[in-house]
C-alpha cells in the first residue's frame, strides 16, 4: 500500500501577483503511468516499467527563466521493473525546462519568445487535441494546460525469430502561444526508459514578404535545461562521447572525456563524431552481473548548429553548477554563469542543451495568392533531444 | 500482482494535485509589500548609478546616440520585471530581481536586491538584452500602433535590431496588431516615440 499514498491529491494553489498581468494560480500536478497500458476499463496487466512526473507551470512573469510562462519537470522518476519484489524507482531528473527559444532573422533582428519578447503564456487545451482514434488513452490535464496521450510507439523490439513486441509512450505536451507562433513541447516518456523532448514551431509567420525575401527567413532555437539526479546529483559524471574515426580505414575507436576538461563551460555538436553527452553515476548500479554505473546519454537532434554574434550560441551544450538561487536561468546569460570556470567534480550540474529549426518560408506558409501571413499557416516543424538510458537495465528491457 | 498495485492503478495514467516543492517555495513569488521593497530600492540605486563617475564601466555599454531619441530625452525608464529569488545555494534569505529597460542609454539594468537588508547586491547593464515591456510600454505602443481594443485584443512582442549600422540599432522596437484576420502587423519604435513600418 506504499504506493497506493503518491496518489493521494493534495491540491494547493498559491497566488502570484506580477508586474505585468494580474493575478494567476500557480500549481504543481504529479502524472504516473505505467506499461503496459490498457485502454480504459481494461484490466491492466502487471507493470513491467513506469514513469513519475511531477511539474509546474510557471506564468509568465513569475519566475527567472525569462519573462514567458514556462513548463517547468521539477522530477522525473522511472520504474525500471522490480528489486527484490519491489517497483524499483529511480530518479532520472530534477529539471527540465524548455527555458528559452531564440528567433534570429536574416536581417538581424531577433525575437526570445521565452527569455524576453514579452509576458507569452500557454494556450488552454481543450478536448479536441486529443485524437478521438489511434491512442490508447488520452486527456487534458486538470492545470487546462497540458494534454497526456498514451500511444503505440511503434516496434520496441524484433528478434531473430521474427517475433515483435510493440512499445508504448506517455506524452505530455503543451502549447505556449507566442503572438503569432505556437510552440509545441512536448515530452515523450518511453516505456523502455527513454525521454524524448521536443519543440514544434508552427502558426503564422511574423512578417508577410515573398518567399525567397530574406527579411522572412529565420531560425527557431529552443534551449532546454536539464538537472540529472540518477540517485546523488553531486556524484554525477558528465563526459563528452564522440567516434574519432581512423582517416586509413573503416576503423573508429570511442572517445570519453570529461566535458570541458571537467570545468564550467561549452561544448560544440560534431556531426562527423556523432557527439553525445552521457551522464554517469557511479554511486548507483544496475542489477547487471557484473553491475554498471547507471547512465544516461543525451543525443541531440538536429539539422544545424546557430551561430550568431550572441555568447550563448557559442557552443550547443553548457554546464554550470547548480544551487545559484534561481539566478542562473537564463540562457542568454549561460556565457557568464560559466565565466568562473569552476571545477565541476563533485557538484551537481545544470546543463544546456540548445538546437534549432531553420525556417525558410515557402508557399506552403501562405495562401493560394499572395503572401499576407493571415492566409496561411507554417507547418510545425520540430527538433529536440533524447535521453536514452545506458547501463539503466540489467538487461534488454521488455524482453524476457 | 505485487503489493501496490491495486487493480485500479495498473495501466492507466494517474494524476495528482501536489504541493509545491520546498525550493518553488523558496524562489516564491514575492509579496506586494517585497515588490514594493525591491522597486524602491532599485529605483534609488539606478538613479544614484546614474550619478555616479565610478560607474562609467556600466553605463558605457549603452548607445550614446540614443540619449538623442525623443524617449532618451525624456529619461523614460521603466521596471519591467520584478521576481523573488534565493541570495545564494544555502542562504533562504529572500531576494529580489529587477528588470528595468532605460532609455536614454538603451540598456537593461538587472538589479538583485537584498530584501532583508534593504539594499543592492549586485546591477548589471547590457544593450541588446531580450527584455519585455513595462505596462507603460504597452499602452504606449497600443496609442502609437492605433490599436485601441484592450490589451488582450492585441498582440505584440519586442524587436532586437543587432546590425549596428541600422538607423534602429539599439531601439526599443515592438511589433504590434489587432487579433483579428488580416491585421496589419506596425512596427513601433519606442526609442523615437512613432511608428516606422505600417506593414511589417
Amino acid at each position: 500500500m506504499r504506493i497506493d499514498a503518491v496518489y493521494i491529491a493534495l491540491a494547493c494553489v498559491i497566488t502570484w501577483s506580477g508586474i505585468a498581468s494580474d493575478v494567476r494560480t500557480v500549481s504543481a500536478t504529479e502524472v504516473t503511468q505505467f506499461f503496459p497500458a490498457v485502454a480504459p476499463g481494461q484490466t491492466p496487466p502487471q507493470p513491467e516499467s513506469g514513469w513519475r512526473i511531477k511539474y509546474e507551470i510557471l506564468p509568465a512573469g513569475s519566475h527567472t527563466y525569462g519573462s514567458s510562462a514556462v513548463w517547468e519537470l521539477q522530477s522525473v522518476e522511472f520504474m525500471r521493473g522490480y528489486k527484490s519484489g519491489q517497483p524499483d524507482w529511480i530518479r532520472i531528473l530534477d529539471n527540465l525546462v524548455l527555458a528559452e527559444m531564440y528567433v534570429p532573422y536574416y536581417d538581424g533582428t531577433e525575437i526570445f519568445d521565452i527569455g524576453g519578447s514579452y509576458f507569452f503564456n500557454f494556450v488552454n487545451a481543450n478536448s479536441s487535441y486529443i485524437p478521438s482514434r489511434g491512442v490508447i488513452s488520452g486527456e487534458v490535464l486538470s492545470d487546462g494546460i497540458v494534454a497526456a496521450e498514451v500511444a503505440d510507439d511503434h516496434l520496441r523490439w524484433m528478434d531473430t525469430s521474427n517475433q515483435v513486441r510493440r512499445g508504448q509512450v506517455l506524452e505530455l505536451w503543451a502549447t505556449l502561444d507566442a503572438a503569432n507562433y505556437r510552440y509545441i513541447i512536448k515530452y515523450e516518456f518511453s516505456d523502455d526508459g527513454t525521454i524524448r523532448a521536443r519543440a514544434g514551431g508552427t502558426a503564422q509567420n511574423l512578417r508577410s514578404v515573398p518567399v525567397g525575401n530574406h527579411e522572412g527567413m529565420h531560425l527557431h532555437s529552443p534551449a532546454w535545461r536539464l538537472e540529472f539526479n540518477l540517485g546523488a546529483p553531486a556524484s554525477n559524471k558528465l563526459e563528452v562521447v564522440e567516434r574519432q574515426p581512423d582517416p586509413s580505414s573503416a576503423a573508429a575507436h570511442l572517445v570519453h572525456r570529461p566535458f570541458a576538461n571537467g570545468f564550467e563551460g561549452g561544448e560544440i555538436w560534431n556531426a562527423e563524431k556523432f557527439t553525445s553527452l552521457m551522464v554517469t553515476n557511479a554511486q548507483t548500479m544496475n542489477g547487471h552481473e557484473p553491475p554498471h554505473p547507471v547512465s544516461y546519454k543525451l543525443v541531440s537532434l538536429r539539422s544545424g548548429s546557430l551561430r550568431t554574434f550572441r555568447e550563448h550560441t557559442r557552443y550547443d551544450f553548457w554546464v554550470a553548477r547548480a544551487n545559484r538561487g534561481g539566478l542562473e536561468r537564463r540562457f542568454v546569460e549561460i556565457a557568464d554563469y560559466v565565466r568562473n570556470r569552476e571545477p565541476l567534480d563533485g557538484y551537481p550540474v545544470v546543463l544546456w542543451h540548445s538546437t534549432a529549426l531553420h525556417h525558410v518560408p515557402r508557399t506552403e506558409d501562405f495562401g493560394a495568392k499572395g503572401y499576407n501571413t493571415w492566409d496561411g499557416l507554417a507547418i510545425t516543424m520540430w527538433t529536440g533531444f533524447d535521453l536514452m538510458p545506458h547501463n539503466l537495465w540489467g538487461q534488454t528491457p521488455l524482453y524476457r | 500482482m505485487p503489493p501496490g498495485f491495486g487493480r485500479c492503478f495498473g495501466g492507466f495514467l494517474f494524476l495528482v494535485v501536489v504541493m509545491p516543492t520546498p525550493f518553488a517555495q523558496a524562489q516564491g513569488p514575492l509579496t506586494p509589500a517585497e515588490q514594493e521593497i525591491a522597486r524602491n530600492v532599485e529605483t534609488a540605486s539606478i538613479f544614484e548609478l546614474k550619478r555616479n563617475p565610478t560607474a562609467t564601466f556600466l553605463l558605457a555599454k549603452g548607445l550614446p546616440k540614443l540619449r538623442e531619441t525623443s524617449s532618451g530625452r525624456e529619461g523614460k525608464s521603466f521596471i519591467v520585471q520584478i521576481n523573488g529569488v534565493k541570495l545564494g545555494g544555502d542562504s533562504d534569505r529572500r531576494s529580489g530581481l529587477v528588470i528595468r529597460y532605460d532609455y536614454p542609454t538603451g540598456l537593461t539594468f538587472r538589479s538583485l536586491v537584498d530584501l532583508t537588508e534593504q539594499k543592492l547586491v549586485e546591477v548589471k547593464a547590457d544593450l541588446n538584452f531580450p527584455t519585455a515591456l513595462a505596462k507603460e510600454e504597452v499602452q504606449r505602443t497600443t496609442e502609437l500602433a492605433e490599436l485601441l481594443e484592450a490589451p488582450w485584443q492585441v498582440k505584440m512582442l519586442a524587436v532586437i535590431d543587432t546590425v549596428p549600422t541600422s538607423p534602429t540599432y539599439g531601439h526599443r522596437l515592438v511589433a504590434a496588431w489587432r487579433d483579428v484576420p488580416r491585421a496589419r502587423k506596425v512596427l513601433v519604435d519606442l526609442s523615437t516615440d512613432a511608428v516606422i513600418k505600417r506593414d511589417y
